[in-house]
């Protein structure tokens, strides 16, 4: 049998789809290997065909397709001959030339995804439970193990926490220089540990501190860092898919570190669902002993003050939220909204309006600048919902809004939407809950109402 | 009266001067890169009371909608 003629694979030319192209920040320029892409005053890419090696990682790169690799007629015939030669499915995989980066070498001895347990004197943030639970989900997808890092002074049973919401090891770093929160010793510490056991994904929450201590850790560690990420997940081919609002969160953006370890991210509080607690499950502890030493840091922790102004109300914890904005027009009126929040059980919130009018404490703050919530019942009364305001609270279970403006975007997420006065709607259902209670318990004085899922069975 | 910053003359130093290798800042120099974009995505909501304006009416469709759904208990 005569063997087919061998036809030399044409190499086409990579080109750019006319009018696709969105400007959208060079990706295609960052991804090339070879230096071939220069960006013209458009921010459109100018490709030079001597240098390209037809790699398609720009084709691959960009948001929008706009970029391809294109074969003249007579090539593509050559082309579907070979493919008539090899047989379909083999053309297709040879289409893709797997061209290794060497860069991916350096990084594959890094696995396992670890969580850091903040604390504040030994009590945790509930946060790094979240992150553990999203963790687990990763470290599954990657077949590896959930960590968990404490760093303190006397925390031991933080390791039993964290065992209890999903991690199987607790590296352990327990010395009295670490009792309170430094950033030099604490993100040496972290460093000291990401070295020596190369996690592949380190997740921190975007809390006060843990904005801290991740930048500080990225900087040293030379690697890259996703903040305030709203969805992690892995990719076909290991990578962390790091998923986070952009400008102003009109528009979603997964960000990828490719080619350095650890994957860092940050998550804001409550952005992650909190983890079944099964306090029977155990792990390994690992205790470390890390060469950070007192003389070596600058800064002394002197005294802790607390600030006894500071509300004391937790909106962020809340499982009812009964927020106002704008449409409040007064401090007075938010009376309304505490007497509805007290029939469910809630707690007063506001948008940034609100906070700039004087009419609310910061703390009360839902959005971007504020807290970031996800309670079972949201309740958004005078909210006309500007982006920055639903990127803290689109999450929640149940999102009401009450408007008088039907085309307000706070109604693009509410699950039930209420065109109305709200200074008469308020009154209106907190009244038909205390009817319905009354008929309940037979006038008797009763507990709160509580959203479905707290009810008792 | 002039401002001072009118007059200033600021020094500017370019990469001739910080020598920093261009592999390193900027996009390609960034450890983290964008794979994609999108806008988010929204699951639409219920209007409560379209037809009626009285605020009793309202908040009882509210109620008795989110009692129904089993959102709420009293």
């Amino acid at each position: 049998m005569a063997e087919p003629k061998k036809l030399k694979r044409p190499r086409g030319e990579a080109r750019l789809l006319p009018g696709k192209c969105i400007a959208c920040g060079a990706r295609c320029q960052s991804e090339c290997p070879r230096d071939a892409i220069t960006m013209n005053e458009k921010g459109e890419p100018v490709i030079d065909l001597e240098k390209c090696s037809r790699c398609r990682r720009c084709v691959k790169v960009c948001p929008v397709q706009a970029i391809e690799i294109y074969y003249t007629p007579e090539e593509q015939k050559i082309l579907d001959e070979i493919a008539a030669q090899k047989g379909a499915a083999k053309a297709e995989a040879e289409e893709a030339p797997a061209e290794k980066d060497p860069r991916l070498e350096k990084i594959k001895d890094y696995r396992g995804v670890w969580v850091l347990v903040e604390h504040t004197e030994g009590r945790a943030a509930e946060v790094s439970w979240e992150l553990l639970g999203v963790g687990a989900e990763l470290a599954k997808a990657r077949n590896v193990e959930l960590c968990s890092v404490c760093i303190g002074d006397n925390i031991g049973h933080l390791c039993t926490e964290a065992f209890a919401y999903g991690a199987s090891k607790v590296y352990l770093v327990d010395d009295p220089v670490f009792h309170y929160y430094r950033t030099e010793s604490y993100y040496k510490a972290a460093c000291y540990l990401v070295e020596k056991y190369k996690p592949e994904i380190l997740l921190i929450g975007a809390t006060g501190q843990g904005r801290d201590l991740a930048g500080a850790i990225a900087t040293k560690l030379q690697t890259g860092l996703t903040a305030d990420c709203t969805g992690l997940a892995i990719d076909d081919e290991g990578f962390l898919l790091q998923t986070r609002p952009a400008f102003g969160g009109n528009i979603m953006a997964t960000i990828l570190t490719e080619f350095t370890r650890p994957q860092m991210s940050t998550v804001r509080p409550h952005v992650m669902p909190m983890p079944e607690k099964d306090t029977s499950r155990t792990g390994e502890i690992v205790r470390e002993t890390v060469p950070v030493r007192e003389e070596d840091i600058a800064a002394k922790v002197l005294e802790i003050i607390e600030d006894k102004n500071l509300d004391t109300v937790d909106v962020a914890a809340a499982d009812v939220i009964v927020s106002g904005g704008r449409g409040m027009c007064d401090k007075e009126n938010y009376g309304i909204l505490q007497e509805l929040a007290d029939e469910l059980g809630g707690v007063v919130g506001c948008s940034r309006a609100a906070v700039e009018a004087g009419w609310m404490p910061l703390e009360r703050q839902v959005g971007q600048t504020g807290k970031t919530v996800r309670p079972k019942i949201y309740i958004a009364c005078g909210i006309s919902g500007a982006i920055q305001h639903l990127v803290g609270m689109q999450d929640s279970d149940i999102i009401i809004a009450i408007n008088r403006d039907k085309s307000a975007p706070i109604f693009e997420v509410a699950t039930f939407g209420i065109v109305g006065d709200l200074f008469q709607v308020v009154p209106a259902i907190t009244g038909y809950v205390r009817e319905l209670r009354a008929k309940k318990t037979g006038g008797a004085a009763s507990g709160k109402a509580a959203p479905a899922k707290e009810k008792e069975k | 009266m002039r401002l001072m910053a009118e007059e200033a003359v600021v020094t500017l130093w370019d990469n001739a001067e910080m020598k920093i290798d261009v592999q390193t800042i900027g996009l390609k120099g960034s450890a983290t890169q964008v794979r994609k974009i999108f806008s988010p995505e929204r699951t639409k909501g219920e209007i409560i009371g379209g037809e009626t304006d009285e605020p009793g009416d309202i908040a009882r469709l509210l109620i008795d909608r989110m009692m129904e759904k089993d959102l709420l208990s009293l």
